[in-house]
């Protein structure tokens, strides 16, 4: 049995808008039929107790799948070794490392069922015209990706916008 | 790499619509503006995706089957939003947690679902849980393929949630 529960908020509450720096994006595109090995180079590149901070994946052409990885700066020199091997080159149609970057990321109660809050965020920061590289929204997390030095920015434009503690 | 992976749960959604829009940088972004529509509607997107490079930019976007009627009306006052939109109906998420930034983890994940032959259209990390989109009616089907390679708590097994919540 289905049970459906109501939820009401003046202003959109968050648990806190966080911001990282010095952190190294890559970007890859790659067939959906190199996903398997692809996944496999991945595994063992944390093996080496590598660690992500997001990954996020979409077809950004038809027939290519764009995986957007962000990654602690520090791993980077294993990165570019990583983007180097025959296996991720092969499996890779376009490959880019792009660093520093920034993440911006803040979650809240139930956000994955309710409405406007991806669209609220987008406007806020559309209207200071502070463009992203990237954003994923998943369950109750919403994360964005910038270029050096407009985190912060965002993170003012945001929080003009959401109830923050 | 690990004799077996664990996770404490794996959860599949109920069944959505994924809509693509890809768009240059220069024009008018359609990505903000169905954003936008969709929240002064009162409809949710339990999933999106964006990514831009150079001078384009393309997101999905995941709606519940249920609320596409809605949405579609909505979309068609839009104008030219319309035409922008390309929909891929019943698709459903599968997340499996915690992922703990895991770069094994989610590798081996990536590899599993590549191996399974479900079409993987898009993914994300949330603070817990590394969500994939595929078709719905191979859900259960991935979701058994991945508790086979995944070592689960015993009294688990893939479930869909009971209660739903309802923003007013």
């Amino acid at each position: 049995m289905e049970t459906i529960a109501v939820y009401w908020e003046e202003n959109i509450r968050t648990y806190g808008i966080q911001v990282e720096k010095t952190l190294c994006l890559v970007q890859a595109d790659i067939l959906p039929t190199r996903l398997a090995a692809l996944g496999q180079q991945l595994a063992e590149l944390g093996q080496g107790k590598t660690k992500t901070r997001l990954i996020l994946a979409h077809h950004f052409e038809p027939g290519l799948l764009r995986l957007s990885m962000v990654f602690e700066e520090k791993w980077k020199e294993r990165l570019v070794k990583f983007c180097a091997q025959p296996a991720v080159e092969d499996a890779s149609q376009y490959i880019v490392i792009d660093s520093p970057v920034e993440m911006l990321y803040f979650h809240g109660p139930h956000y994955g069922d309710r409405y406007g809050i991806a669209g609220m965020a987008g406007h806020a920061l559309k209207n200071k015209n502070i463009r992203y590289i990237a954003m994923g929204c998943s369950a109750a997390s919403v994360h964005f990706i910038f270029s050096e030095n407009r985190a912060d920015k965002a993170k003012k434009a945001l929080g003009s916008v959401f109830k923050t503690p | 790499m690990s004799d077996t992976l664990r996770a404490d749960g794996i959860k599949l959604s109920l069944e959505m619509t994924l809509i693509t829009i890809r768009a240059s940088l220069s024009e008018s972004d359609p990505c903000a503006r169905f954003l936008k529509l969709m929240g002064e509607n009162r409809i949710n997107l339990p999933f999106l995706c964006i990514a831009a490079r150079d001078d384009s930019k393309s997101g999905i976007y995941c709606i519940l089957s249920e609320d596409i009627p809605r949405a579609k009306r909505v979309i068609a006052r839009g104008e030219t939003l319309a035409t922008r939109l390309e929909y891929l109906p019943s698709v459903g998420s599968i997340s499996v947690f915690p992922h703990n930034f895991n770069l094994e983890f989610i590798g081996v994940m990536l590899s599993l679902m590549g191996q399974s032959g479900a079409p993987m259209h898009g993914l994300a990390t949330s603070i817990s849980a590394l969500s994939m989109i595929t078709d719905f009616s191979l859900l259960e089907q991935v979701a058994n393929y991945l508790s086979r390679h995944v070592s689960l708590p015993g009294n688990h097994s893939p479930f869909r949630p009971d209660i739903r919540i309802k923003s007013l």
